[in-house]
């Protein structure tokens, strides 16, 4: 049995010092065949525009892997950067864990 | 006779210094955490935190690349009655701001993986400049204006 859904939940800050451990934890997970990814931003204190990017570069990977990648649970300063780019239309955030858990159920039902 | 009216004009200036490596946001963030005063709205206070974390990150991957980390990030931040100022020097060999921001005016791809610092600055900040100082550092300046808020009465009601 493969896992399809996995919950990624980084903490402390994210910047460009290291924006790209993000990536390359779900670049592995695409490798391991999981389709379903949420990020889960609870633990996030503060985000720059490098987060962003490297966000960016997460969904390009899941949408070439066919999979499908959630974010929840922003603070209002990663909430803030997410209005200022312009990225909440792409990304489409959802307020918590159990609104992710909803979707994702009527997704494999 | 000249007459001369005082205003006791509301001023307050702080300066902080950190190494050049990404702990030290940390650092700078608590310290401007801790400076907020009860007049200016929250969400001004994270714009100004949101641009904070902008310039920190552009003097590390840009300035201060190839730097040592030694070399000090000098944070002042300046509130006025209805303005909050801020400048982050660095030590590198500066760039053309103004270049940048025609770039960014012509919007930033919605799926690039970098560039939207300038973009930040410019839809959130008054004004933001970089300057040439002293022939030897430069600073980002970012002026962000604000309407204060009322102050809470504590008498009680009529």
């Amino acid at each position: 049995m493969t896992t399809i859904a996995e919950i990624v939940q980084p903490s402390g800050i994210l910047s460009q010092g290291n924006a790209d451990l993000l990536r390359s934890e779900i670049t592995s997970l695409l490798e391991k065949g999981v389709k379903i990814i949420l990020i889960d931003f609870q633990d996030v204190t503060f985000m720059t525009s490098s987060g962003i990017g490297a966000l960016v570069a997460t969904l390009k990977a899941v949408n070439a892997a066919d999979g499908k990648l959630y974010i929840c649970s922003l603070s209002e300063q990663v909430k803030n950067i997410f209005e200022l780019t312009k990225m909440e239309q792409i990304f489409r955030p959802l307020a918590n864990r159990q609104e992710f858990e909803e979707k994702v159920l009527i997704e494999i039902a | 006779m000249l007459k001369l009216n005082t205003y006791a004009q509301f001023f307050q200036y702080y300066q902080l210094s950190v190494d050049s490596n990404y702990e030290s946001l940390d650092k700078v963030l608590s310290w401007f955490e801790a400076l907020r005063k009860p007049f200016i709205p929250r969400q001004v206070w994270i714009e100004c935190q949101t641009m904070l974390g902008e310039g920190f990150d552009n003097v590390l991957a840009h300035a201060h690349e190839k730097l040592p980390k030694e070399t000090p990030i000098d944070i002042e931040v300046i509130i006025l009655s209805q303005l909050i100022i801020l400048k982050i020097w660095d030590w590198g060999s500066g760039f053309d701001i103004e270049q940048q921001k025609i770039r960014v005016s012509q919007g930033v791809d919605q799926y690039a993986e970098n560039g939207r610092g300038i973009q930040i600055l410019e839809q959130t900040a008054e004004h933001v400049g970089y300057i040439n100082s002293d022939g030897e550092r430069n600073y980002l300046l970012i002026i962000k204006m604000y309407v204060p808020l009322p102050a809470i009465s504590t008498s009680s009601p009529l």
